[in-house]
């Protein structure tokens, strides 16, 4: 997916926003929840998304799942341009 | 108080919405005039803003140097103000007056309005003096409760990483899928390239990698032993973590040190600094403690497989494998687990189960359980008890308890036409039904007092053969998938330390 279409999904603009301003994060759906404002139901759904996209990763345990930041420069590079436009 | 802060104490002001209606408030009154917020000590370029502010607004004044002048002439009322507070004045553009931003002894500024046709009324005025404080103080407010979010976020977002992670390093005490997990989440967390994990080896007195992980990736070198020198020999020696601008070795201390953890080349070329030796740190506190969890689970788990492998010689000197089962044995019956996705704890249930299932046939007399012919209906009726038998063995051994459903129906068959109870399917245990396949193709290849052996390939077809009546096809299935990959004749030199 373009970048531009990724930033398009305001649920998916939120949590990118909030791991890219706090990579070193791992948190799970409910702290992302907190973290974002978004409801529940939205996170899970672009969460998976951003997975998908390899934008975050999974860190999958029996109990629980991890969500962290990409660590691709390449893509981070992408995000902070996309944010440093939107500010601008 | 600094500039900072009287400089954003300023911005809040301007934009706070309720001295915007005040302010319409008052020119709905006064008529319209040309409203300014100032800091104190006005330099040369805020003058001339002003001025041209006072030329451009909607005051009388257009002349440029008439609009100096009032300009020069309200930095005299702000010093005026300064020193005696509210003070009203005239200039060519109107009447104004000045206001200042003072809260106990702080000055922050001033508000200066001016261009009003109408005299202003001192009462007026008053009024939009203790409006103003009430403003200033709802702004300080405001700005303390941003300063309190500002400092409180980051760490709760920290705080729930550190939980987050914990409960990731915690779900696992299996040290193969706990070191792994560590490094990754360790490179994760200090946003590094490479991160390492060295456990010490008591028995050869020299530390060894656990995991060695590179962005996702493993880099080779895993379970081999590393000379003790320079940082790692240093941490591990005083316990005391070293940081360099692009390494990090923090110890992991239980009640010594057990091992170091180390993180390499910060990603974006930045240096390490103090801050990421303190996360490391922390999380070098968590991974110790599911490290010591796994650990001291490993050992209980030698100590219940040491028992059970007692159990079993103890029963195998009177006959070997008749009672028990041989490590191949154990090792097909995990190894089919595995292929079903059976959750590690009841892998380990299984396997401990593999070993002894057919511990009660040591109670069957040996005339029976040697005959080199076929049993009479009474004799088979005795050996059809042996499961009852061996969970009356194992029963008083608590950590053997969950084997005991396995050990029960691992005589049924899928169809129903088996025994102790006839259960049908789904009804017998998977543990059961796993059991049943290999312990029928095991016999089969095995020598046998009472028949003749027959190849891995006839047993193959055998056991394919009664899929769906004695054997459930979905373990049946995994079991060919299992042996399609299995090469036999290593599976049967296996030596039981070996598993």
């Amino acid at each position: 997916m373009p970048t531009d279409k990724v930033f398009k999904c305001q649920a998916r603009e939120k949590i990118i926003q909030f791991f890219h301003q706090n990579p070193n994060t791992i948190d799970t759906i409910n702290g992302i929840v907190t973290w974002t404002g978004l409801t529940k139901k939205e996170t899970v759904k672009a969460l998976e998304e951003l997975v998908d996209l390899g934008i975050l990763l999974a860190h999958r345990a029996s109990s629980t799942v991890g969500y962290a930041y990409t660590t691709d420069k390449k893509l981070i590079a992408k995000i902070k341009k996309h944010f440093k436009s939107n500010k601008q | 108080m600094n500039d900072a802060y009287t400089t954003e104490f300023l911005r809040r002001l301007r934009d706070n919405l309720n001295l915007k209606k005040q302010k319409e408030v008052f020119e709905a009154v006064l008529g319209k005039a040309l409203w300014e917020i100032l800091p104190v000590g006005i330099t040369a370029k805020e003058l001339t803003k002003l001025s041209s502010l006072i030329s451009c607004n909607r005051t009388r004044c257009k002349d440029p140097q008439g609009a100096l002048k009032c300009a020069k002439l309200m930095i005299d009322v702000m010093k005026r103000t300064q020193d005696s507070g509210l003070q009203r004045f005239h200039c060519s553009s109107g009447n104004g007056f000045c206001v200042p931003l003072k809260q106990g002894n702080q000055l922050y500024g001033f508000i200066i309005v001016s261009g009003f046709a109408k005299e202003i009324d001192v009462q007026l005025m008053t009024i939009f003096v203790a409006f103003t404080e009430t403003v200033m103080r709802e702004v300080q407010k405001e700005m303390e409760l941003t300063k309190l979010y500002d400092t409180i976020r980051p760490r709760a977002i920290a705080l729930s990483t550190i939980h987050t992670v914990h409960r990731l390093i915690s779900s696992t005490l299996d040290s193969d899928e706990l070191m792994p997990r560590i490094a990754r989440l360790c490179l994760q967390v200090m946003r590094a390239e490479s991160c390492y994990i060295y456990i010490f080896d008591k028995d050869k007195n020299k530390l060894v990698i656990k995991s060695a992980i590179k962005l996702d990736k493993d880099i080779k070198g895993k379970n081999s032993y590393v000379k003790m020198t320079g940082s790692l020999a240093r941490v591990f020696n005083t316990a005391a973590s070293v940081l360099k601008p692009k390494n990090i070795f923090v110890p992991l201390i239980d009640d010594d040190v057990i091992g170091v953890i180390s993180v390499h080349n910060k990603l974006g070329d930045k240096p390490f600094t103090e801050f990421d030796k303190e996360i490391l740190t922390t999380f070098a506190e968590q991974a110790v403690i599911a490290i010591r969890n796994a650990q001291l689970y490993e050992e209980q788990e030698k100590l219940t497989i040491g028992s059970i492998k007692s159990l079993a010689a103890i029963l195998d000197t009177r006959s070997e494998y008749t009672y028990t089962h041989s490590t191949a044995f154990a090792k097909l019956v995990v190894e089919v687990a595995k292929e079903l996705k059976i959750p590690v704890y009841g892998i380990r249930v299984l396997k401990y189960a593999s070993f002894i299932h057919d511990a009660g046939k040591v109670m069957i007399p040996d005339e029976i359980l040697k005959k080199p012919k076929r049993l009479t209906g009474e004799e088979y009726d005795i050996v059809k008890k042996h499961t009852i038998k061996g969970v009356e063995i194992v029963k008083p051994i608590e950590v053997l308890k969950p084997i005991i459903p396995i050990i029960l129906y691992h005589h049924e068959r899928y169809d129903g036409t088996g025994y102790p109870k006839g259960l049908k399917a789904d009804q017998i245990p998977l543990g059961s039904r796993i059991m049943s396949v290999i312990d029928a193709f095991m016999a089969m290849v095995s020598k046998q007092s009472y028949r003749e052996t027959v190849s891995v390939q006839e047993a193959l077809a055998e056991i394919k053969k009664y899929s769906g009546t004695q054997f459930d096809p979905m373990v049946v299935d995994a079991f060919l998938r299992v042996m399609a990959r299995t090469n036999m004749s290593v599976l049967f030199r296996m030596k039981s330390k070996e598993f």
